[in-house]
């Protein structure tokens, strides 16, 4: 029997500590994903007791999440691909002098969605299992277009170009090995390109090489007004913080319901939850004009959803033995190198097991609370530093982390050419983060669409007729199409009269 | 005037019309909706209408005279500023110098030491001994940091 209160051994509390901590660093230094964090650590547990393997591996997957909104905020350099909507609000903050507080706000936001998802997570976890089984492959089809058309829509006032970034990054996806026939996609015979492109060395180049090259070309697009937010009390942004959780605690609920549910999807994960979840306190808010410019509510939404993710993904996982996403996945193979093999029947027959994961889930996010807390001000002065001495860093960093990826120095190339594709799109007003998702989304896209036709006779039907593929298809067209059709006929009528 | 966009528009829609092709001589392997060639086919579809979009809605606005200062980039606008160009310039070159040419010669630890020290001078504006000793210390904590508490090996 799994004795579950060992938890809260000397030992325990300290590697979640230790764990949380390392997640928050290695999420904040841009290109190092929590992903990238927990496959790393899965071997160097294996001579762990279980108990303090999985806290180690849990903790640190949290606290990546988390602190991946750290460079987001502060240098416009999203930490992890889950961080990348909040960096639309939370650097303009940090431009006027608010980065402190919106690190704060942030911190508490996340670890209370974590939360929220954690008891979700108790009380509807067979119920919820049971609806992500109901996803097909032709519902994961619509459901990458959905975060294709909801970050193109979010990220440009003109829809045709964060398209063409989503589409390019789902093209860029299908390069290398195609994984139903084996044949090699636009590989124009190098082999190099047979692997295909990873996510994250062009993430990389999209966002933190093109950002630093953009920081030193123009330093003033990266300079910061001087607040006296920045010199409150710790404790006192601490309480504004919780004071804005009374007044914002539907956006607050429902970026913690919906967060949860799309990380309880298998294959989905926090990722496309924060671009769901910003869409959706967008489009339901009364300050729609402050979206971009600097909205609390958006940086609320973004890391209250992708946090909640992180619980989220513990359902289809703990339930079915299924993944909610890569890194849950990488958590699932640790969990398994420890003797335990989570499944259909898992669930009820290892209930110790479930209290031990609900209580690593509870104690991460309460550390990382008081962790967060703590460092947010300490990052904020160091990222303070001259701009012309922080963005070297940051192309070193950047050039170590698409190295690190597996090793190879192909992926340093491939971090350069997307640094300049980065800042050639910046000049012609083309979004870089539905590229990023494209790539991210691409690989669902393709094989759903092509399973759903093996799997109906050829037939496109069941993308059209399924309850759940209507529903999304209608949301998009409601979400996205519409408001420009719309948009478009009333230019139409108005050059007419 | 020409603008840049439409160029850009012409050049994405020669681009996406070859990978268009590509896509549609990849094997069909019996029915070709599940080839390889399928979700690239209607992706480059998709693309080159996104990029016909483009194009147009750029020319209507040149017809209508109607410059939309944030949306469209003017060629001459991408040359104005000069010395902001010049500092891209030079931190491209200096970058693809570290990667390729420094690492290789030097050994990634200290190419990293030369363009940390090169380019804080150039875009820090502090003194040699001072952009010296902070790129040391900074190569020092990035290494013992990477090798010894993440465990992952510096780039060769």
């Amino acid at each position: 029997m799994f004795d579950w209160t060992a938890l809260f051994s000397a030992t325990a509390l300290f590697y979640i500590v230790f764990g949380t901590f390392l997640g928050i660093i290695v999420g904040a230094l841009p290109g190092l994903t929590a992903t990238m964090a927990v496959a790393l650590l899965v071997s160097l547990t294996y001579g762990l007791s279980p108990v303090n393997a999985i806290v180690v591996l849990v903790s640190v997957y949290l606290g990546g999440i988390y602190g991946g909104s750290r460079a987001a905020i502060l240098l416009n350099v999203p930490g992890t691909p889950s961080s990348a909507a909040t960096a639309l609000d939370g650097f303009p903050l940090t431009r006027r002098g608010e980065g402190a507080k919106a690190g704060i706000i942030v911190t508490t936001f996340s670890a209370l969605g974590g939360i929220l998802g954690l008891i979700i997570l108790i009380l509807a976890s067979p119920f919820l299992a049971n609806f992500a089984l109901k996803f097909g492959v032709w519902e994961y089809f619509w459901m990458a277009i959905f975060g294709i058309f909801m970050s193109s829509n979010l990220t440009s006032s003109r829809i045709y170009k964060g398209l063409i970034a989503g589409f390019m990054g789902m093209l860029i996806s299908c390069v290398g090995l195609d994984p139903i026939h084996g044949f090699g996609r636009y590989t124009f015979g190098q082999t190099s390109l047979m692997g295909g492109i990873s996510l994250v060395p062009a993430m990389i180049g999209l966002f933190g090489l093109a950002e630093a090259f953009e920081a030193i070309r123009n330093p003033l697009s990266h300079s910061r007004e001087d607040s006296e937010q920045e010199q409150v009390p710790l404790f006192q942004l601490f309480v504004s913080s919780l004071k804005m959780l009374f007044k914002k605690p539907i956006l607050f609920l429902r970026s913690g319901i919906v967060g949860t549910l799309i990380g309880a999807l298998p294959g989905v994960g926090p990722d496309i939850a924060s671009w769901v979840s910003y869409g959706l306190a967008k489009r339901s808010s009364k300050e729609k004009d402050k979206f971009g410019q600097g909205s609390y509510e958006g940086v609320i939404a973004s890391e209250t959803a992708n946090n909640a993710a992180t619980s989220g993904v513990f359902i289809p996982l703990l339930t079915l033995g299924i993944p909610g996403c890569a890194v849950s996945a990488v958590i699932l193979g640790g969990i398994q190198l420890h003797g335990f093999r989570p499944g259909p029947t898992f669930f009820f027959e290892n209930l110790s097991f479930i209290y031990f994961i609900v209580g690593v889930l509870f104690l991460t996010n309460i550390i990382m609370l008081i962790e967060g807390t703590f460092l947010t001000k300490i990052i904020s002065k160091v990222l303070k530093v001259n701009i012309g001495i922080i963005m070297p860093v940051v192309i070193v960093l950047s050039v170590i982390g698409a190295y690190a990826v597996n090793l190879r120095n192909f992926n340093v190339g491939v971090m350069l050419v997307f640094g300049f594709l980065g800042i050639i799109m910046r000049q012609l007003k083309i979004p870089a983060a539905p590229m990023a998702l494209g790539i991210i989304l691409g690989p669902m896209a393709d094989l759903s669409f092509r399973r759903g036709l093996l799997a109906k006779s050829y037939s496109v039907l069941p993308f059209f007729t399924r309850p759940i593929s209507l529903v999304l298809i209608l949301t998009i067209f409601m979400v996205t199409i519409g408001p420009n059709l719309l948009k478009l006929f009333r230019k139409i009528r108005l050059k007419r009269s | 005037m020409l603008l840049l966009e439409i160029i850009v528009g012409i050049i994405f829609l020669i681009f996406f019309l070859y990978l268009l092709i590509l896509g549609i001589e990849m094997p069909e392997y019996g029915q070709f909706w599940v080839s390889p060639g399928a979700f690239p086919v209607i992706l480059n579809i998709l693309l080159l209408l996104l990029s016909l979009w483009w194009v147009i809605a750029q020319i209507i606005n040149l017809r209508e005279k109607k410059e939309l200062k944030n949306q469209v980039v003017k060629l001459s606008a991408l040359f104005s500023a000069k010395e902001e160009w010049k500092r891209l310039v030079f931190i491209s070159v200096l970058t693809l110098a570290y990667i390729y040419w420094l690492t290789p010669l030097l050994g990634f630890s200290i190419a990293t030491v030369v363009f940390l020290t090169i380019s804080l001078k150039l875009f820090g504006k502090i003194n040699w001994l001072k952009c010296t000793g902070v790129g040391v210390l900074i190569t020092i904590l990035i290494y013992l940091a990477f090798r010894y508490v993440l465990n992952l090996p510096m780039p060769t």
